[in-house]
């Protein structure tokens, strides 16, 4: 259990690393589409200012998202079957859209500037994938066979 | 007690001093005005136009135009509004009258309009006739967002009779702000029968819609001429980075390329706060005030007050008088703060008085005098 919620906080840490990152790239192609000129400075600085604003935000609302995802995941798995992986892949891959349509929904807006575009969604929307992956893989070495031969978490 | 140290009589008599100076400029600022409410019950009222009667024409964001007679709000409102879309800040906005009203009844209402997921602001003219409009017709239509939030909206009359629209970039379409394609973000300038005018700075430019005056606006809630014939504008920014503009057509007011604010969720929104070819905002405030309405006092009633801008601050909960020298502010006092009230809108009556509406479902009209 444990090492579950270690992997846990770690790969939500990394999925916010990696949206982050990717949502500081997008802001910054579209104030060069406005004819700025972003130097790798500007760049490094403006990456690491998100981190440190935009990283906190981003974290609850993966991991809040993670949690429940990695949650259905875990128990469609037990009584669905099918391969675990790509139930956490998918868990993964529907966190994002989802958090923003919420928000969409309920605000009337969309908080997080660079998911406002397809591509931008679906970049951000790998990165939680690739997460996920990375959750689903880290924790299957806790993994036994039981009798009916489907495998469960300990 | 008598001390016998130099030391602690002076510590003394300069508590003395900056105690007597304190109380002078209490009293000074104290003596300066009053606020009275004219009128209460107003639900989420957005903006004021004075009629030639002294009457006052009130819009409310839920959809009515409320008439406010001899110091009374009627219970009757102005029927003949066209179908608005009502949802958080969308609504009924701005009513501003034809500088020929006294012989046209004519005026302009900006609203809402359409559907959650195509929605506009449109502006309509009118006549006035009682509590009626009539002639009804659209004279322009914005383009579509599917966000409630950041309209602008706000409009006002140049010298030439060329109507000035506000337009906010929709919150999720902010890119648009800079795209000449969109209306999105924009100062727009129609002639009264919705037409183009022909001066406008864009006419014939391709890729660029003909009704733009200025762009890269978020979220313009406040425009007025001058009477220098100056147009002065203000603007929400995002988390910090509010504006007051000096507007000339044709230019760009670098919103979402320069910005002196970040987004709400704490990510930066450009890491640029100038650029060659993008103006600088007269001032701005961080943090956000959110300011909206905004006058410059002409009136005979505060004779220190003349030429001051008077911006109304909904976050901020009062209102901020500026002193302007060569376009620069040099001074900015708050007033109303005591309040602690949401301010929506700030106008000189003819009278000369100030006018103030409050931002709540119980709204009020508040009225700044002097204290005689």
């Amino acid at each position: 259990m444990l090492k579950t919620i270690v992997v846990f906080i770690f790969t939500t840490l990394i999925a916010t690393l990696l949206v982050c990152i990717v949502s500081t790239q997008i802001v910054l192609a579209d104030v060069q589409s406005f004819g700025l000129n972003v130097t790798n400075d500007v760049r490094l600085n403006a990456t690491l200012d998100d981190l440190i604003g935009l990283g906190p935000v981003l974290y609850i609302l993966i991991s809040v998202g993670f949690l429940i995802g990695f949650i259905v995941a875990k128990y469609a798995h037990k009584y669905i079957g099918g391969n675990r992986t790509l139930w956490y892949v998918a868990s993964g891959c529907t966190t994002f859209p989802i958090t923003t349509y919420i928000i969409q929904y309920s605000m009337g807006l969309t908080i997080i500037a660079s998911v406002r575009t397809p591509i931008g969604l679906l970049l951000a929307t790998l990165c939680c994938i690739f997460s996920a992956w990375l959750f689903a893989l880290l924790t299957t070495k806790t993994l036994t066979n039981n009798k009916s031969g489907i495998q469960n978490e300990k | 007690m008598k001390s016998s140290y130099p030391f602690f009589r002076k510590v003394r008599f300069s508590l003395f001093l900056i105690m007597t100076n304190s109380l002078i400029l209490i009293n000074a600022n104290a003596q300066d005005y009053k606020v009275s409410t004219v009128v209460k019950n107003l639900n989420f009222p957005w903006s004021i136009a004075f009629l030639p009667n002294n009457d006052m024409l009130i819009t409310e964001r839920s959809g009515n135009l409320r008439l406010v007679s001899d110091g009374k709000l009627l219970e009757e409102k102005v029927t003949g509004l066209p179908d608005i879309y009502v949802s958080g800040p969308a609504g009924l906005f701005d009513v501003v009258l034809d500088p020929n009203f006294v012989k046209n009844k004519k005026l302009y209402i900006s609203y809402s309009a359409g559907t959650p997921s195509n929605n506009y602001v449109e502006v309509i003219s009118a006549t006035l006739q009682g509590m009626s409009l009539q002639q009804t017709q659209v004279i322009f239509q914005g383009s579509s967002r599917n966000t409630p939030h950041h309209h602008g909206a706000r409009m006002t009359f140049l010298p030439d009779n060329t109507l000035l629209i506000t337009a906010g970039d929709g919150f999720n379409f902010r890119d648009q702000a800079q795209s000449l394609e969109s209306l999105l973000g924009k100062v727009l300038r129609i002639n009264t029968d919705g037409s183009i005018p022909k001066d406008n700075p864009f006419i014939g430019q391709a890729n660029a819609r003909a009704e733009i005056y200025t762009y890269g606006h978020r979220n313009p809630q406040a425009i007025l001429v001058s009477k220098a014939k100056q147009v002065w504008l203000h603007e929400h920014g995002p988390k910090g980075g509010d504006e007051l503009n000096l507007i000339k057509p044709g230019l760009n007011y670098g919103w979402p390329a320069i910005t002196y604010g970040e987004d709400y969720s704490g990510a930066i929104i450009s890491p640029f706060k100038e650029a060659q070819g993008m103006e600088q905002p007269v001032t701005y405030w961080v943090p956000s005030i959110a300011p909206a309405g905004m006058t410059e006092y002409q009136g005979t009633m505060f004779p220190q007050w003349q030429g001051n801008l008077f911006v109304a601050a909904l976050a901020g909960k009062s209102v901020r008088r500026l002193s302007l020298e060569n376009n620069n502010v040099v001074e900015q006092e708050t007033m109303l703060g005591d309040r602690n009230q949401r301010l929506r809108d700030i106008r000189t009556g003819p009278d000369g008085y100030i006018y103030v509406l409050t931002d709540s479902i119980e709204g009020e009209l508040l009225k700044i005098s002097p204290v005689q």
